[in-house]
């Protein structure tokens, strides 16, 4: 079974999208440069990640069951 | 989905008899009839005026021009018009009439009138629209390619500032029918505090009377005559202080609406009460008093004004920031109290207990959060010294698509989602597609207003059709010009694409034969009720004395100085571009 539900994964990954957008411009502040295009990458790499986790960790209630 | 106990062949007319005696339809057919008709252009207003955005975003990118270059203003002047003027107060004003008659349990007191008004705003927005598009027909000679912001010295065909005239005398019939509405409710209530939405709606429409003075003195005075050639050109200073005297508090007139929409119907969707009923009071009351007397503030690099007047504005415009962390405050208590009511703990862990997968909350959730952001943008260009740095940058639509094109626009998708089964009897389409649109329009967002924020503080300018030019290279301080432009690009496709699934669902949901459920249209109480709050605070003629009073000190002496230096009409004013002559020649 899924841990997240369609509707909870479109929140999680809309909110991932601002915070991947503005990854390279915060670093810009402390002299690191980041691409747009890597931050982004990053970013979607981040939400396969969440996905498979979803997908393949199991619920509490099924563990202790 | 289908919600267990529903009938297979069950007509939306039917159904109506199975609705609750107090859901809004049944009550007030009628009024729910107006408020459709109200959306309905709303909605048309919006899908062209997306239409005109996602060209532009294309356009000016350099990814794809489909349009000639030489009409952008054109697109341009139909997009923030048609989505910023038309979509923004047609909505409010279903808004406003549904909020009004609820809360104060009657109709308005003749359906001759509110007909009227709505045929007048109708009227108005059809000429201004004619006159607008008219600008793509070369072998027509009628155009308005002013931009939303009317002013001169750039000049339109009479018919678009005559239908803007039409269009705002139709709103002030509206606010008289409010105020009609509400007094007949007085009569019966003489003792009772007046109801909350109807006091979001009374002080908002005071605000808006106030304002409207400055663009109707503006357009009937000096823009009508000159388009139809009877007096010389004004004075071009003159008409931008008179349109931004009008020009800054339209902005709480989208807003409020929206803020009407978290306080009152947010509270109920999170399944909790508002937070405080007082404090709801003193925003509104703070927005009436502080959203006029601003206006300046547009005009922090228009020389002829002195740099004391332009002080004043700024240090209004730093308290109008008040009300807003007001709001912020009061909303995000009442939906933690709704999500503590669903059973939710803990510091953060509340969150999880909000219903998420409902549009009409993300959606609103959302727009507040984007809202934030657009506040903080809005602070960079209210301080006179960093707003020399943004003026006229990319940045500003960047900041406006996060206020006006996200916490308005994206609160009134919501609201729809909400609204519209509500004065149709007919259950939402799809609530799955509602919840993937709002959440498209957030990214999208997202994408197009990061871009153009960071595109105009590497001094791309707005407006322009190509803004690329050889012997300039913009500078950014994070990653490349060219990523900045599909990062634009491609959040404006996406906005589009949400703006057509938005539509399609609304316009489904009109036709749906599936009919609504549950409509009652109680709210909860306020946990701290309007017992609580003191009653000055609905003494609403002293409230607008004081506007007034605080609008005759911030601009008698900037209207008067204006006057003296270059007087209404200075000489050798011309018009551009010159359209009229020809039209007069025709007639004579
Ligand atoms: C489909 C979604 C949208 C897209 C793709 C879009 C795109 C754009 C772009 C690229 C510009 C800048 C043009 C330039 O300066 O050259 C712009 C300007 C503007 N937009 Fe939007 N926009 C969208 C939705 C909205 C909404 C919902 C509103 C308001 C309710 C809005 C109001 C405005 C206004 C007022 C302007 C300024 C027009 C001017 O400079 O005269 N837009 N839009
Ligand atoms: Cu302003």
């Amino acid at each position: 079974m899924s841990r997240l539900s369609p509707a909870s994964l479109l929140i999680v990954g809309a909110f991932m999208v601002p915070l991947f957008i503005e990854l390279p411009v915060v670093l810009s502040f402390v002299g690191v440069n980041l691409p747009m295009e890597v931050s982004l990458g990053m970013g979607v790499v981040a939400f396969a990640m969440v996905l498979v986790w979803s997908e393949v960790s199991e619920k509490p209630e099924a563990a202790d069951a | 989905m289908s919600t267990p106990g529903e009938t297979a062949g069950e007509t939306v007319e039917s159904a109506r008899e199975m609705l609750p005696d107090n859901s809004f339809l049944i009550q007030y057919p009628h009024v729910s009839r107006v408020v459709r008709s109200l959306f309905l252009t709303a909605f048309v207003a919006f899908g062209i005026g997306a239409f005109m955005g996602v060209l532009q975003a294309l356009h000016r990118t350099g990814i794809a021009r489909i349009v000639e270059s030489a009409d952008y203003y054109t697109f341009l002047t139909l997009h923030g018009v048609l989505l910023a003027i038309v979509f923004t107060i047609f909505f409010l004003a279903g808004v406003f009439t549904w909020a009004n008659t609820r809360s104060l349990d009657r109709p308005p007191v003749s359906k001759r009138f509110t007909w009227f008004w709505v045929v007048t705003m109708s009227a108005g927005t059809a000429m201004a629209g004619i006159a607008m598009l008219a600008g793509l027909l070369p072998s027509i000679d009628i155009s308005a390619d002013v931009l939303f912001t009317f002013y001169a010295p750039l000049q339109a065909h009479p018919i678009f500032y005559i239908g803007l005239a039409v269009f705002v005398i139709g709103t002030w019939l509206a606010g008289i029918d409010w105020f009609r509405q509400f007094l007949a409710w007085r009569r019966e209530h003489p003792d009772e505090r007046i109801p909350l939405q109807s006091f979001m709606v009374l002080t908002t429409m005071i605000m808006w009377f106030i304002a409207t003075l400055g663009v109707a003195v503006e357009v009937v005075v000096f823009l009508i005559p000159w388009s139809l050639g009877i007096m010389p050109a004004p004075n071009p200073l003159l008409t931008r202080t008179l349109f931004w005297f009008f020009g800054h508090p339209i902005v709480y007139f989208w807003l409020m609406p929206a803020y009407l929409l978290w306080y009152t119907v947010l509270p109920k969707i999170a399944g909790g009460r508002l937070f405080s009923d007082p404090l709801a009071r003193v925003v509104f009351v703070l927005f009436l008093l502080l959203s006029t007397p601003v206006g300046i503030h547009h005009q922090y690099l228009d020389p002829g004004i002195a740099e004391g007047f332009k002080f004043i504005a700024m240090t209004n415009t730093m308290f109008l920031l008040l009300p807003s962390l007001l709001t912020a405050f009061t909303v995000v208590a009442s939906i933690e109290h709704g999500a503590r009511q669903r059973g939710g703990t803990g510091y953060f862990g509340w969150l999880k207990a909000l219903p998420w997968r409902d549009p009409a909350f993300t959606g609103m959730a959302l727009a507040g959060l984007m809202f934030a952001a657009g506040g903080f943008s809005g602070m960079v260009n209210a301080g006179m010294n960093i707003n020399y740095l943004v003026h006229n940058t990319l940045w500003v639509p960047g900041h406006f698509h996060l206020t006006v094109g996200t916490a308005v626009a994206l609160s009134f998708m919501a609201g729809a989602y909400w609204l519209v089964p509500r004065i149709t009897g007919r259950k939402l389409y799809s609530r799955p597609i509602g919840l993937f649109q709002v959440v498209l329009w957030f990214v999208g967002m997202v994408f197009m207003s990061a871009a153009m924020h960071r595109g105009g503080l590497a001094g791309i300018p707005r407006r322009t059709a190509e803004p690329q030019y050889p012997q300039v290279a913009f500078e950014t301080v994070a990653g490349s010009v060219g990523s900045l432009r599909l990062q634009l690009a491609f959040g404006g496709v996406l906005l589009f694409v949400s703006a057509l699934l938005f539509l399609m669902n609304v316009g489904l949901t009109a036709m749906n034969n599936k009919p609504a459920r549950g409509l009652d249209s109680a709210l909860p109480p306020a946990l701290s009720g309007p017992e609580q709050s003191p009653t000055v605070l609905d003494n609403l003629k002293l409230w607008a004395l004081i506007a007034v009073v605080l609008v005759i000190l911030a601009y008698s002496l900037p209207l008067y100085s204006i006057v003296q230096g270059a007087g209404l009409y200075p000489a050798g004013q011309e018009a551009s571009p010159a359209v009229i002559a020809p039209l007069l020649e025709v007639i004579a």
